[in-house]
């Protein structure tokens, strides 16, 4: 049995797994759901507290059999990008949306400067707006403060970076960063530490990249799509 | 009504969805394998079908499919829902025309309004242009 096929198999049984684990975690999401919207009666302010942990929960869970799985996925061979025309705007918009919660919950918040003109560019558009949206999250967690998400036009490539000024980052962990669990459980969304090295993984299968830098407006966490 | 049709094989899931939809005004039936929703997408002709993928006695894609054989049978407007992350069932999705794609867990407030979107596609409601 060769190395490639054990990789293959992993894949495989992570996608069971992730298949399987998840319609628990929907069942979970959807009933508590059903309470926090009040469809089965008003909730009082400790239930809805307790409704809330749930749903933290579930949505957690979500996130860490989803790194999981795209993991094994990479490890046997990362898939080539569904590839289509995508609007970078709307896709940052989406990510506003995905990670207000978050940001709320932080007592933080995300703003957005856009570029002054559409920029457009043949990407996998759920792949990239998953990638966007734990490249912002790893901004939010290494920070106290807000994080701005900029979409801008670099030459032949799009630019979107999340920028905030007082991340905890060391410089010298720029790069082990997105190494697999390269960041610490309280910078990682999941708690896995693998968010960044899933991001770069994103970028560099549509020929793009991810890194981290630093000026004196902050860390920037940024992603470089070819148009 | 606006007539929802739910073929999803997880019990509770399918039962979560359902006072889902009620809870919005919407009638509901509900079956959970693709042979059952075959037979009630027919019986019944739902505004639009909420469709599982993965399922006993065939997925929910052979539910479309077997549906499209018929030609007396309405083009119904179809959402997918599945919990694996496959790239080739979205991709199965958009060839056959879903009106939208989820992966479990959804949001359900983006459900509903993917839902209602689904609703102006329905053929029943261009003839007859009712409210729920």
């Amino acid at each position: 049995m060769t190395a490639t096929h054990d990789r293959a198999t992993a894949a495989d049984l992570a996608g069971h797994v992730c298949h399987e684990v998840r319609k628990p975690i929907t069942a979970i999401r959807a009933y508590a759901e059903l309470l926090e919207d009040g469809i089965s009666g008003g909730l009082n302010e400790e239930q809805r507290e307790y409704v809330g942990v749930v749903l933290r929960g579930a949505r957690r869970l979500d996130e860490q059999v989803t790194c999981l799985y795209e993991l094994a996925v990479l490890a046997a061979g990362a898939p080539a990008p569904e590839r289509g025309p995508a609007d970078l705007g709307e896709l940052c918009a989406s990510v506003q949306d995905t990670t207000a919660e978050a940001f709320g919950a932080r007592g933080q918040r995300l703003h957005f400067e856009e570029a002054t003109t559409d920029v457009r560019a043949r990407v996998d558009a759920p792949r990239i707006q998953v990638a966007l949206a734990r490249l912002v999250r790893c901004a939010l967690q290494t920070s106290s403060s807000d994080v701005t998400l900029v979409l801008d036009r670099d030459g032949p490539d799009a630019l979107l970076y999340a920028r905030t000024p007082g991340s905890t980052l060391p410089s010298e962990r720029f790069e082990s960063a997105f190494e697999p669990f390269g960041l610490e459980p309280h910078e990682s969304a999941s708690g896995l530490g693998v968010e960044l090295h899933l991001v770069r993984a994103a970028a560099r299968s549509h020929a793009g990249d991810a890194w981290l830098e630093r000026d004196e407006r902050g860390t920037r966490f940024t992603l470089r799509l070819p148009r | 009504m606006k007539r929802v049709l739910i073929v999803e094989d997880d019990a509770d899931i399918n039962k979560a969805l359902t006072i889902r939809l009620q809870a919005a005004g919407y009638e509901v039936h509900s079956a959970a394998d693709a042979y059952v929703g075959l037979s009630l997408a027919v019986q019944v002709e739902p505004d639009v079908m909420l469709l599982d993928i993965s399922m006993p006695a065939g997925d929910g894609f052979s539910i479309v499919e077997r549906m499209r054989e018929n030609t007396s049978l309405p083009d119904i407007p179809f959402i997918m829902l599945t919990a694996s992350k496959r790239p080739e069932f979205r991709r199965t999705a958009r060839e056959l025309g879903a009106v939208a794609y989820f992966e479990k867990p959804y949001e359900a407030g983006d459900l509903l309004e993917a839902v209602e979107d689904a609703m102006l596609q329905s053929p029943r409601f261009s003839e007859e242009g009712y409210a729920a």
